[in-house]
């Protein structure tokens, strides 16, 4: 992040380089505690927990003012002006995440997460070329895969390296545990509880909650 | 750094590494920067260059290729790679400046740990 800031500001809409998506990239991860503690979070009550997107179009600079995206988004949605937003097309165009899944629809990618064992998961990416989408549209979309997913990409092998070194810490056997504590903050009392904030613990809570009533279920 | 081999256009398909200019400055930054906490210790390198061999020229641009044998030491275990390397070069007074790397890994389409350090 401190050497992305430092970096060549990112080109205009439609004077981008090719730079500039991983400038950008580096630059959001940045996120300051505001937005944040502004993402929604929330816990099911059989464990699952998912978290709101921390994007917004306003973040992805090149989803406001791109001519490609907007040339595309014509395409698609043509003169619908629903105010509330519920054409099928526009849909694709925006951010869901899933328990296990999530779609950047700004650079056309779809993540699966599998888990496969308790300490390991598989991570499956689908990078995805839209039909009657301006060229310009798939170039961005690999430029983001070799940011964020490729094999030497910025991104990931520092988080990789991060994940690997505490996977090494806990698996040598030296600590006496591990402590991962935030508040929760205000939870409302709905069947998928949201946390106060961001970085609330709702969701260990949640997954404590349901491995207590699978232990002591028929006890 | 192309993912599959005999990549055409590295705009069109995914590389392991594709930088331009400005990336690449960044990437090398980036390992050197103090609070770049999972770059360090910074992996310890070798490279051995050989079979180096003039390919041709063509718009003012000296072609080679050679081979290409690295080894680096993370924290953990040691990773050996070995390539087919082609630099575009041109000339500046009495030496050559790279204009361009390619590094196609033999085994650019296998599995692959995550590749922190230039080759």
């Amino acid at each position: 992040m401190a050497v992305a800031r430092n970096a060549p500001e990112p080109g205009k809409p439609g004077e981008e380089r090719y730079y500039d998506i991983a400038v950008r990239q580096m630059r959001q991860n940045g996120a300051p505690d505001a937005v944040w503690e502004g993402t929604g979070i929330w816990a099911t009550p059989r464990g699952h927990g998912y978290m709101g997107d921390y994007h917004d179009d306003d973040r992805l600079v090149a989803g406001l003012g791109n001519p490609a995206f907007e040339e595309y988004r014509a395409e698609l949605i043509g003169g619908w002006d629903s105010p509330s937003g519920s054409h099928p097309a526009r849909h694709a165009l925006e951010h869901h995440h899933l328990s296990n899944c999530s779609f950047m629809s700004q650079f056309r990618q779809l993540r699966i997460i599998q888990p496969v064992a308790v300490d390991r998961s598989v991570v499956y990416t689908y990078s995805f070329r839209m039909k009657h989408a301006p060229a310009r549209m798939f170039r961005d979309t690999v430029a983001f895969a070799n940011v964020v997913n490729g094999t030497g990409s910025w991104v990931l092998t520092d988080d990789l390296e991060v994940y690997e070194r505490i996977q090494h810490g806990l698996g040598a056997g030296a600590p006496n545990g591990s402590t991962s504590a935030a508040a929760t903050g205000a939870m409302s009392t709905s069947r998928a509880p949201r946390g106060a904030t961001g970085t609330s613990e709702v969701f260990i809570r949640g997954q404590m909650r349901a491995w207590l009533d699978y232990m002591t279920r028929d006890a | 750094m192309p993912l599959e081999q005999g990549q055409k256009d590295p705009y069109e398909t995914s590389s392991i590494i594709h930088d331009d200019r400005t990336l690449l400055e960044l990437r090398v930054k980036q390992l050197r920067h103090p609070r770049a906490h999972a770059r360090q210790p910074l992996a310890r390198t070798v490279h051995q260059v050989g079979n180096v061999v003039e390919l041709g020229r063509a718009n003012g641009e000296l072609r080679v290729g050679s081979t290409l044998h690295g080894g680096r030491i993370p924290p953990r275990e040691q990773r050996l790679y070995g390539a087919l390397v082609e630099h575009r070069l041109r000339q500046d007074g009495a030496t050559f400046r790279i204009a361009h790397k390619r590094v196609d890994l033999v085994n650019s389409e296998g599995e692959l740990d995550g590749l922190a350090v230039l080759l």
